[in-house]
C-alpha cells in the first residue's frame, strides 16, 4: 500500500523517484562501460575514456568484429565459440536430467510408503548445504581414474548431481500439497505408482519444473569452479572457464574482444531473466523463504 | 503386500540417490579422509593425522585468508543487505516501478566471471573508477585498485555488493508485499509520520525475511571464490585470498590434496554453522516433519 501522506505526496514522490533513477544509473554504469568498450578497436580503447564512444572506427562494425574475434579467437588461442555449445549442453541436459530424477524421488518421498523418509530426504538435501570445495578433490581424482576427466559426459554428470538436491527440496514441498485422496483413488482404480506419477503429478508439476529449469540452467551456465576443475581442453571446458582464460591473455585478443565475449556469454541467462522475470522473483522467494507457492 | 510392492516405492529414489551419493556424499566423506593424509593425487596417500591442520593453522597465509573471509562476510552483510533493504523500501513507496526492479536485479543473471571481468577493467589504473576520481578531483587517490592491499579486498567486496543488492532487494520486496495493510492503515489513521510507519511498522515486520537474507549473505561471504579468483587470483602475494581460494590453490595449483582438503573441511564447518540457521528457517516453513 501507498504510505506517503497526501499533502506532501508529489514532493516526496519527486525526491524518491530521483534517488532511484540515480541509483539505477550508477548500477548500469559498469554495463554501459562494457558495451561501449566492446565497440572499440584496441587503439580506440586505449585512447578514449572507458565510458565514451570512440569513433576512430565504426562502432557497430567494430562490435561485430570484436564478437567474431572473441568467438573464434586468434592464432594463438581459440575463442569461446565452442564453449558456448558445450555450456548449452551442460545447462540444458544437467537441469532437465536433475529435474526428472528429483521429481521421481520427491514423488516417492511425499506420497509413497517409505520407511525412513526423513533420512532419505536429508541425504538428498545435504547437497545444498556445503561449499563446492568439499567435493572437488575426490571428484577430480575419480574423474581422472575413470577417464571422465575433461569429457562432456563427466561434466554433465557432475552438473546433474549438483542440481538434484535443490530440485528434490522444491518438488517435495510442491507435492505435499497434492491431496492424498487423489493418490489413493488412483491406486484403487488400479493405476501403478508410475502411472499415477505420470498422469497426475507430472501435469501438475509444470510451474515448479519451469522455475527449476530457469534456476538450474542459470546456475550451470554461470558456474566457474566445476568448469576449471573437471575440464582442461577447449573441447569440453564450459563457457565461463574459457571466458576467464580469454581475459588472462587479453594482450592476445584485446580487451574489447574480451568484453564483447562477456556480452555474448551473458546473453542466454540475461534473456531468460528478462523473459521470465516474475518466475525468477517467485522462485527466489521459494529458494530463500521456503514457502511452496 | 508382496515384497515387490514393498520395494517398488524405493525404486523411484534410486536415480537421485545414486547421483547424490556417488557425486556428492562420497566425495564429501572422502575429502574429510584426505584431509588427514599427505597426497598429491599420484603417489600412495600417507596417513599423517592432524598434520595438515597443524600446518594450516601455522601458515600465515591461512590467517590472511581467514581475515579476508571475515571481511567478506561482514561486507556481504553491510553493503548488499543494507542497500537491498533501502532499494526495496524505495520501490515499495513508488508502486509500478517494475522496470527499475528488473534493472537492479540484472546482475543476478550475470556470472561471477563476467562480473569480475567487467569490474577488473574498471579498477585498472586506466579504468573507469580512476577516470571518475580524476574528474571529481581526487587525483591523489588514483591507484591500481586490485594490486594494493587492503584496497583490493574492499574493491572486490564492493563488486559483490553491486552483484547481490538486486537479489536482496527482490527478497525484501517479496517480504514487504506479504505485510498486511491493516497495521499500516492503523498507524496512518493514528497520525504516525511516514518515517514512523517505516521504522516502527514495516521494518519490524520484515524480521524473518531479514534473518534469511543475512544468513544467505553470510554463507555467500564464506563461499566467495569466482570474483577473487578471476580478479586477483588471491594476489598479490596471496594478500586478497579467501579460504575458498586457498583451498583451490593448495589443491589444484600446487597439488597438495591433503592441505587442500583440510582447508575445504574447515570452510565447510564454518558454512555449516551458518547453514544450520538457514535450515531451521526453511524447514519450519516447508513442513519437513511431514
Amino acid at each position: 500500500m501507498f504510505i506517503i501522506k497526501k499533502g506532501k505526496k508529489i514532493y516526496w514522490e519527486v525526491i524518491l523517484f530521483s534517488i532511484i533513477i540515480i541509483w539505477v544509473a550508477v548500477w548500469l554504469f559498469p554495463i554501459w562501460n562494457v558495451f561501449v568498450s566492446a565497440m572499440k578497436s584496441i587503439d580506440g580503447y586505449i585512447s578514449s575514456r572507458p565510458w565514451e564512444f570512440s569513433f576512430d572506427v565504426n562502432p557497430i562494425i567494430q562490435f561485430y568484429e570484436n564478437i567474431v574475434r572473441g568467438l573464434a579467437g586468434t592464432q594463438r588461442g581459440s575463442g569461446i565459440g565452442p564453449a558456448f555449445l558445450n555450456s548449452m549442453i551442460y545447462a540444458t541436459v544437467g537441469a532437465i536430467t536433475a529435474i526428472i530424477f528429483a521429481s521421481l524421488a520427491a514423488y516417492a518421498l511425499s506420497c509413497l510408503p517409505i520407511k525412513g523418509r526423513f533420512v532419505f530426504f536429508l541425504i538428498l538435501f545435504s547437497g545444498t548445504v556445503f561449499p563446492l570445495q568439499i567435493y572437488l578433490i575426490p571428484l577430480f581424482t575419480f574423474f581422472q581414474k575413470t577417464g571422465l576427466y575433461d569429457t562432456k559426459l563427466g561434466l554433465t554428470l557432475a552438473y546433474t548431481a549438483i542440481c538434484i538436491p535443490f530440485c528434490v527440496f522444491l518438488l517435495r514441498n510442491w507435492y505435499l500439497d497434492i491431496p492424498k485422496g487423489i493418490v489413493e483413488s488412483a491406486t484403487i482404480d488400479g493405476a501403478t505408482e508410475l502411472q499415477t506419477f505420470w498422469h497426475i503429478f507430472v501435469p501438475f508439476s509444470m510451474p515448479p519444473f519451469v522455475t527449476l529449469f530457469l534456476f538450474q540452467f542459470t546456475w550451470v551456465w554461470n558456474d566457474f569452479i566445476f568448469g576449471i576443475t573437471f575440464a582442461r581442453s577447449r573441447t569440453s571446458r564450459p563457457i565461463m572457464a574459457l571466458l576467464a582464460g580469454l581475459q588472462n591473455m587479453y594482450s592476445n585478443v584485446g580487451i574489447p574482444a574480451v568484453l564483447a565475449s562477456a556480452i555474448i556469454a551473458s546473453l542466454p541467462t540475461v534473456l531468460l531473466l528478462v523473459a521470465f522475470r516474475n518466475t525468477f522473483f517467485k522462485g527466489l522467494a521459494v529458494q530463500y523463504g521456503g514457502s511452496s507457492k | 503386500m508382496t515384497v515387490v510392492k514393498k520395494i517398488k516405492p524405493y525404486i523411484f529414489l534410486i536415480p537421485a540417490l545414486v547421483f547424490v551419493i556417488l557425486f556428492l556424499i562420497y566425495p564429501a566423506v572422502h575429502t574429510i579422509i584426505v584431509s588427514f593424509m599427505e597426497w598429491n593425487g599420484i603417489s600412495k596417500p600417507q596417513w599423517i593425522g592432524f598434520d595438515n591442520y597443524v600446518h594450516m593453522l601455522q601458515d600465515p597465509a591461512f590467517w590472511i585468508a581467514f581475515r579476508n573471509t571475515i571481511l567478506w562476510v561482514i561486507g556481504s552483510i553491510l553493503i548488499p543487505v543494507t542497500l537491498g533493504l533501502i532499494a526495496a523500501l524505495l520501490i515499495y513507496m513508488l508502486p509500478g516501478q517494475k522496470t527499475i526492479k528488473l534493472l537492479l536485479f540484472l546482475p543476478y543473471a550475470l556470472s561471477g566471471v563476467v562480473i569480475s571481468i567487467m569490474w577488473s577493467y574498471m579498477y585498472r589504473l586506466d579504468g573507469a573508477i580512476n577516470g571518475i576520481l580524476k574528474i571529481i578531483g581526487f587525483v591523489e587517490n588514483i591507484k591500481p585498485w586490485l594490486q594494493v592491499v587492503p584496497a583490493n579486498t574492499f574493491a572486490m567486496i564492493i563488486t559483490n555488493g553491486w552483484r547481490m543488492t538486486g537479489t536482496n532487494m527482490v527478497l525484501f520486496s517479496i517480504g514487504m508485499q506479504a505485510i498486511p495493510d491493516e497495521p499500516i492503515e492503523a498507524a496512518y489513521i493514528e497520525g504516525s509520520s511516514n518515517w514512523q510507519i517505516m521504522t516502527r511498522v514495516i521494518i519490524p515486520m520484515m524480521a524473518s525475511t531479514t534473518a534469511v537474507v543475512v544468513i544467505m549473505a553470510i554463507i555467500n561471504g564464506f563461499n566467495v571464490f569466482d570474483i577473487v579468483w578471476v580478479m586477483t587470483e588471491g594476489g598479490p602475494y596471496r594478500s586478497s585470498a579467501t579460504l575458498a581460494v586457498n583451498m583451490y590453490r593448495e589443491s589444484f595449483v600446487i597439488f597438495k590434496f591433503g592441505r587442500g582438503a583440510a582447508n575445504a573441511v574447515t570452510l565447510s564447518l564454518l558454512v555449516f554453522v551458518a547453514a544450520i540457521f538457514y535450515m531451521r528457517v526453511i524447514f519450519k516453513k516447508s513442513r519437513i516433519g511431514e
